[in-house]
């Protein structure tokens, strides 16, 4: 693997994780980590939208001016989210019935206008799919993350309505973890999403400390993004 | 130069509105038929789980009866559609759609099944915005408790009984959520009383001649040959079809 596609999976997945560091998207992350199925089924359409605007963005980015920069942006998002959207509900009915109002919701997912702007804009078509592919699994496996915390302490059972994703045989892969529990409603409601968010970047900043102090690396540069609101140095 | 500028910009601009454009036109149309197959299935499954086919021997529901602002109620809106599934040109018994405003949050919509002895077929959520967790249990594949409307009727449940338990009624609360089942427990009893007051026309008027056919027939007992759908209006809020 060449070191540069090497560099833009470890951002995506830890050091720039567009969930835990540069806190982008938090209303669906929030909204729809209420168990596994939903957040998968989130998390792949914005990987899907990430990968399909990231492609366009790096295809258009020579013709595009710097005037209309954002406005072409902004249409080829919503337009790759509206297809989604349609696919979704030919053929994964009952899944765009529980995700509702939050596929269209992906076109305002900062991530997706973020990476279309600083990365996409700027460099080739593999690269951008590339990193389109990473910061979504990033987004992805987050999601999944907190959604399998607040599934498992909020009902005790793990992998429930998979079917919706993976058909009739998924029904199968629910799993009773704790028998007889008694829901802990907390972890479920807006709440608990925020808490275990906070809990997830500082369980991410703790292992990130404990790398640091094993093996000591190059002093880290403070020229990172100057955003107010980010949990780690974006670089 | 500002003005050769804002028209350079602006037919760029139009440009990729028109090819974006063109890109959706084409992926509705390629996915219009698959969604609409797709609704029409969900809405099958939901009337096969209201009123169970075997109860009607047409494989149709007709689709004539339209609720006139005279005998709308307060769950009951003017305009509803309510479905007559018929056995040898009777009506075998009706699905009524509604939805009420006293759940805890937003609207509940329901789809009522009930057959001429005015008895309960069957009782589902169409859309909710219930508290995930504990008012959810209305939806079948949360909780039976639902299924325990089947077969009540004004004759065997008497007035006071169409409550929850707490409220002296026999339908059970759900730990931490008694406003949710009450407000379904309330809206399902006035649909009775409601399919009860307009016996006459629900059940015994004349049917056109012309109906939909709606068959039950294949595997899934889904065979849908006229192009149903719900109602156009977008859905806010997590919706469910069960």
């Amino acid at each position: 693997m060449p070191s540069d596609l090497k560099d833009l999976t470890v951002k995506g997945l830890w050091s720039n994780n567009p969930a835990l560091v540069q806190l982008l998207g938090l209303c669906p992350l929030l909204a729809v980590s209420t168990n596994v199925a939903n957040a998968l089924g989130l998390g792949l359409a914005t990987l899907f939208v990430l990968v399909v605007s990231n492609v366009s963005v790096s295809l258009v980015r020579n013709i595009v001016s710097n005037a209309i920069r954002l406005p072409v942006f902004v249409l080829i998002i919503a337009s790759a989210v509206t297809c989604t959207e349609l696919l979704m509900q030919a053929y994964s009915f009952e899944l765009y019935q529980v995700l509702g109002i939050f596929l269209p919701l992906i076109t305002t997912n900062c991530a997706i206008l973020g990476r279309a702007e600083a990365f996409a804009s700027k460099n080739p078509v593999v690269p951008a799919a590339y990193d389109g592919l990473m910061m979504g699994l990033g987004f992805a496996l987050v999601l999944v993350a907190l959604g399998s915390i607040r599934e498992l302490l909020g009902t005790g059972v793990l992998f429930a309505d998979m079917q919706l994703l993976f058909g009739t045989r998924a029904e199968a892969w629910r799993c009773i973890v704790f028998k007889d529990y008694e829901p802990f409603l907390l972890a479920v409601l807006p709440p608990g999403a925020f808490i275990f968010t906070g809990l997830l970047i500082a369980l991410k900043n703790r292992l990130d400390q404990y790398f640091a102090s094993k093996n000591v690396k190059p002093t880290a540069s403070d020229a990172g993004s100057k955003r107010a609101r980010v949990t780690g140095v974006i670089r | 130069m500002i003005a050769r500028s804002i028209i350079k910009h602006s037919a760029a601009l139009a440009a990729f509105a028109a090819i974006c454009a063109l890109i959706l036109a084409f992926t509705y149309a390629k996915t219009k038929t698959p969604i609409a197959q797709a609704k029409a299935k969900a809405r099958a499954q939901a009337l096969a789980e209201v009123m169970p086919p075997s109860l009607y021997f047409d494989p149709v529901l007709d689709e004539s009866f339209v609720v006139s602002d005279s005998n709308s109620t307060r769950f009951i809106t003017p305009g509803t559609t309510i479905l007559r599934a018929l056995s040898n040109g009777v009506v075998a018994g009706i699905i009524v759609p509604i939805q009420t405003p006293e759940g805890y949050s937003g609207d509940i919509e329901l789809l009522i099944g009930i057959d001429s002895s005015l008895a309960i077929t069957g009782v589902r959520v169409v859309s909710h915005k219930e508290t995930p967790g504990l008012g959810d249990k209305i939806q079948r594949n949360k909780s039976p408790w639902i299924d325990s409307f089947i077969d009540k009727s004004l004759s065997n449940t008497h007035p006071g009984a169409w409550a929850v338990v707490k409220d002296g009624g026999s339908f059970d609360q759900f730990t931490g959520a008694t406003i949710t089942p009450r407000a379904v427990v309330h809206a399902v009893y006035s649909t009775v009383l409601y399919a009860r007051d307009n016996y006459q026309s629900l059940f015994e008027a004349p049917l056109p001649e012309t109906l939909h056919d709606i068959s039950f027939i294949t595997t899934q007992r889904v065979n849908i040959k006229s192009q149903l759908g719900y109602s156009e209006k977008p859905v806010l809020g997590a919706t469910y079809a069960e």
